[in-house]
């Protein structure tokens, strides 16, 4: 019986230890999350040869329309990180607390995006019927005057293609303007390219 | 109306010989440094499609060391991005220190920046005195620091997952350093060169 646990204990460190090569903080080798209905392990490319190729490798993108992009959105909006994505993903989407939200147009998000995320494409910002729904879905709740009561609305983070796009901009303007709690919103400037420049997991279309 | 014609001609034909130039932000193309007596010129290129395919292109990296770093250093130690850190060069605001070893320093850095290896920042010794004194430091008699007219520092090192900087920054805000005026620019080596922005390198010429 001993002998047993020891052995699961030795093989549960050795499948743990797969992700140690490449940690994402020192505490947190991989963790688990929920992509439509299906357990996804997220974690780092373990190879530390692998290069970034596939498209978000170039560099050169066109200003006007790709410009770098300031720290901060609004104020009150905080900007985040891969570790406070992860710790986003973790207690807050896992456990029905918080949504993250990819607005890349449709088919940059079925080719490829962040675990657990859903798509909400920044172009629908300005479709109220949308953006009405979203909000009862977020909990949000319709006062009498049609303003709405966020006070039981769950945390939302926004992301885009990164440091060169504004499509998280536009929703987050959007969602501020409409009455969303601006504490309540998050904004992950590095995005999907800065997920993907640092090897993390992601969701490919089959 | 031939005057007209010929002027379209020409100006279609200049547009069509320079490649377009990259703007930084809505409102700016370029960026001007004043550095060490010259003057540098931040940009972020040409439309000519490039691609990352130097070091900064790797994903992963062993840890340790190396692992990604939180958004912020403390609470009160200020995040910059490109755009935060271009201005802070421009109006000049501060000291800008590349916090990496001098082995990296020597073969890339963004204009502007002078190199503190972190090390310097973790031990009492003469040399980080000299440091800190450059900052506006002065040393009192009992061995603290009096930093009221030091000037901000703004500091980085290769990215998301380097800890040089956040070192660095803890290691100053330990001996009293005052967390307002420290920035930390965490996109780094890495941020800076996907985006296309200018480097220098001393190896290639570049000085």
């Amino acid at each position: 019986m001993r002998l047993f646990f020891i052995l699961l204990l030795i093989a549960s460190f050795l499948d743990a230890g797969k992700y140690n090569k490449v940690k994402i903080t020192s505490e947190i080798a991989y963790l688990m999350v929920y992509h439509k209905g299906k357990a996804v392990r997220v974690h780092r490319i373990q190879d530390i040869k692998h290069r970034l190729t596939g498209g978000y490798d170039k560099i050169t993108r066109m200003c006007p329309g790709e410009c770098i992009q300031p720290i901060n959105v609004h104020t009150g909006v905080q900007t985040v990180g891969e570790v406070e994505v992860i710790d986003f993903l973790k207690n807050k989407v896992s456990q029905n607390k918080g949504l993250i939200v990819d607005v890349r147009p449709q088919e940059f998000y079925a080719r490829e995006t962040i675990p657990s995320s859903v798509n909400i494409p920044y172009a629908l910002h300005s479709n109220t019927t949308v953006i009405d729904k979203l909000f009862t879905t977020l909990g949000m709740k319709k006062q009498d005057d049609n303003s709405w009561d966020g006070s039981k609305a769950i945390d939302i983070m926004f992301f885009c293609d990164g440091l060169w796009s504004d499509k998280s901009s536009y929703m987050i303007e959007e969602f501020i303007k409409r009455g969303y709690p601006v504490e309540k919103i998050k904004y992950y400037r590095g995005g999907f390219q800065m997920w993907k420049v640092l090897g993390f997991t992601t969701i490919k279309s089959q | 109306m031939k005057n007209k014609i010929l002027f379209i001609l020409f100006f279609s034909l200049t547009l069509t010989l320079s490649a377009e130039q990259i703007g930084i932000s809505k409102d700016m193309v370029s960026a001007n440094i004043d550095f060490e007596g010259k003057r540098y010129v931040i940009s972020r290129g040409d439309e000519n499609n490039t691609y990352i395919t130097n070091a900064y292109s790797l994903t992963s990296r062993p840890s340790p060391p190396f692992f990604i770093q939180p958004f912020q250093v403390t609470q009160k130690v200020e995040t910059f991005g490109e755009l935060e850190v271009i201005e802070f060069l421009e109006k000049q605001k501060g000291i800008f220190i590349d916090a990496r070893l001098s082995n990296w320093y020597k073969k890339s850095y963004i204009p502007g920046a002078i190199n503190i290896p972190f090390k310097i920042f973790l031990s009492d010794t003469p040399q980080r005195d000299d440091v800190l004194e450059s900052f506006g430091g002065k040393k009192l008699a009992n061995g603290s620091w009096d930093f009221r007219s030091a000037k901000t520092i703004l500091l980085y090192c290769n990215g998301a997952w380097c800890g040089q900087s956040p070192t660095a920054i803890r290691a100053l805000s330990k001996i009293g350093f005052p967390e307002e005026k420290m920035k930390y620019y965490r996109g780094g080596m890495q941020s800076w060169q996907l985006l296309g922005l200018s480097i220098i390198e001393p190896d290639k010429g570049d000085k």
